[in-house]
């Protein structure tokens, strides 16, 4: 299977585009913190790969796809931060982040990505949608 | 295949060995709902311990099916959820409701066979 990803030292690029490739986004971000070394806290990269399964599976349903670009920040260079973007329908972010709305579907895992993220900017509108989530690894 | 569905005289044991597509979830309720149709079992155990992550769509689409198979009268456990996923789906709210669970499978099937002893000398 064709991987969709491009590489840099410190960043890739993984595409979304079918069911499958949620699965293989997983698998990539796994062994990128593995080669960057930030794969010692069983736990943190559990929620990483569980904030990716949300938002990938979501970019997928709802604007047919999109890419993440992950990438190392920190001095310290121990955070990982995903930036999930789409050129979907948008959704109201307000409404969703105030858990006011629906706790399924949708607003469930952004609530949920949110939660497990240590920040976590989001920007949805009618041309699209952007998640950006860090999270501290060590 | 990634799941295997075992009967164990009156439990269902299904476990789940590897990540779930829509079309496969939907393939196996139909699986466990007709064969719970078929057997007529009385307990349904769901074994999630190959699995490394849980998302909350996965985890609701095992709480539909352990609902369905309860309103067929089969009594549903959940086994094998890992401490990280316990905990994260915790982090993010994720209520898992009124489901029996149990850490592994060993003890899925103890407690289904003394629930069923327990309903005998009654």
């Amino acid at each position: 299977m064709l991987e969709k990803t491009s590489r840099s030292a410190n960043e890739i690029k993984i595409t979304i585009d079918d069911e499958n490739s949620v699965f293989s986004a997983r698998d990539q971000i796994t062994r990128f913190s593995r080669q960057n070394s930030l794969d010692s806290n069983k736990l943190k990269l559990t929620e990483v790969l569980t904030i990716v399964s949300e938002l990938a599976r979501n970019m997928y349903e709802y604007a047919g796809g999109g890419i993440i670009v992950v990438s190392i920040c920190g001095v310290d260079k121990t955070k990982l931060k995903m930036i999930f973007s789409d050129t979907g329908p948008g959704f109201d972010a307000e409404t969703v982040l105030s858990g006011n709305g629906n706790t399924h579907g949708l607003g469930l895992g952004i609530m949920g990505s949110k939660k497990l993220s240590d920040s976590f900017l989001i920007r949805s509108g009618k041309s699209g949608t952007m998640i950006s989530c860090i999270k501290i690894m060590k | 295949m990634n799941v295997s569905i075992l009967k164990l005289k009156d439990i269902l044991i299904v476990s789940i060995q590897s990540e779930l597509s829509d079309s496969d979830i939907e393939k196996l309720n139909s699986a466990v709902l007709s064969k719970i149709s078929d057997t007529g079992t009385k307990y349904l155990i769901v074994d999630v311990s190959p699995l490394e992550i849980m998302d909350t769509f996965i985890a609701r689409s095992i709480i539909k099916l352990t609902k369905a198979a309860k309103y067929m009268g089969a009594h549903p456990v959940i086994t094998g959820l890992s401490v990280e996923i316990i905990l994260t789906l915790l982090r993010m709210g994720f209520n898992w409701g009124n489901i029996e669970t149990a850490l592994n499978l060993e003890h899925g099937v103890d407690k289904c066979w003394k629930r069923q002893a327990d309903q005998q000398t009654k």
